[in-house]
């Protein structure tokens, strides 16, 4: 299965304009299950590099996120109907 | 007589439950996860056949499931915990429409339909706060065994509010407080209430619908049952099995597939 990463500047508040709904950031394995699993109940997924918000945690949480952000990833979910 | 087996490798310890086509438990079994997932995973399955009085060519079929469920390599398939928790809480209460599943490293929010299909689900983000992980982190910074955590957490008074999220700085923040003679059961019952806040948090994502049941290693500490309940205004179902519940998710999707391959050979 082929993530559906995508390299955005939107804010949050842009991608929920969008209908897009933030869910939790997760990492491999975890990452592949939750897509497959958002996919099975139906929703459509984006995955955001956790860059972004690297930046805008507080210093306890940017230094354990920090050394992990090439690989952790925003999971976003969007229903047909949202 | 059919018997299936599911066999749920968590972070932190590895659960087996054999069921017959009846849909009872005849046998279980729970060990430490350790270094090595593949021997977990064998020994938890070998534990329970013990207990069932059962050989291995007794079990039709075996699921894997948890975060090590591909590790399971005498098992037939794998299906993920999510979707284990949800069906072995509405096999143990049927009325179960959300599912608070916590263990070692994650915490999940699940809403169930009435067959325990997956509606919606929602977890901790990577790190670990508001985990089992948390409180593994009071009970080395207390020197209290896991088991005695909740417990104590009850006898509490005046609890601490305690202000870190972080499962790594949370050490610190314990030792403070005992530094300034805060009582261990008010400490704990803080560390109870900073883990219920955030889980409460998750449920509300996926919406608090009547009945919820607790599932996963956590689920067997009784304060964290208690601060749960309270914070909710609710009774949340907790059985005995709790913590063997996705492993019983994982059996009874065995079964299903059993029964079919037996119908499909008929």
């Amino acid at each position: 299965m082929k993530l559906p990463i995508v390299e955005s500047d939107n804010t949050d508040a842009e991608f929920e304009n969008d209908g897009w709904r933030r869910q939790f950031v997760a990492s491999e394995p975890r990452l592949s299950e939750m897509c497959e699993l958002f996919n099975s109940l139906g929703k459509e997924v984006m995955l955001v590099p956790t860059i972004q918000e690297v930046e805008e945690l507080d210093e306890a949480c940017k230094a354990c996120f920090e050394s992990t952000k090439e690989s952790t990833f925003t999971i976003w979910t969007r229903t047909n109907s949202d | 007589m059919i018997y299936t087996a599911g066999v749920d490798v968590g972070s932190t310890q590895t659960k087996a439950v054999i069921i017959d086509e009846n849909l009872e438990i005849v046998g279980r079994a729970l060990n430490d996860t350790g270094a090595n997932v593949i021997v977990a995973a064998e020994t938890a399955f070998t534990t329970a056949l013990k207990d069932s009085g059962l050989e291995a060519d007794a079990i039709k079929y075996v699921i894997g499931t948890g975060y090590g469920r591909y590790k399971v390599t005498f098992g037939d398939d794998q299906v993920t915990e999510i979707s284990c928790h949800g069906r072995g809480a509405v096999h143990m209460f049927p009325k179960t429409r959300t599912v608070i599943d916590m263990g070692g490293q994650d915490t999940k929010a699940i809403a169930v339909t009435e067959t325990g299909e997956i509606r919606d689900f929602c977890m901790n983000d990577k790190c670990a706060a508001g985990t089992g992980r948390f409180l593994g982190a009071a009970s080395a910074a207390l020197d209290i065994p896991l088991d005695n955590l909740g417990p104590t957490a009850l006898k509490a008074t005046r609890p601490v509010r305690i202000s870190t999220t972080c499962t790594v700085f949370a050490e610190t923040e314990i030792l403070s407080w005992l530094g300034k003679g805060k009582k261990i059961e008010d400490i704990l019952m803080g560390v109870h209430q900073s883990i219920s806040a955030r889980s409460i948090g998750l449920l509300r994502r996926v919406g608090i619908e009547d009945e919820v049941s607790f599932t996963g290693g956590v689920a067997r500490n009784l304060g964290m049952v208690h601060v749960l309940n309270e914070n909710m205004g609710i009774k949340m179902n907790v059985s005995e099995e709790s913590h063997y519940m996705g492993a019983l998710g994982g059996a009874l999707f065995a079964m299903d597939r059993a029964k079919t391959a037996e119908e499909v050979s008929a």
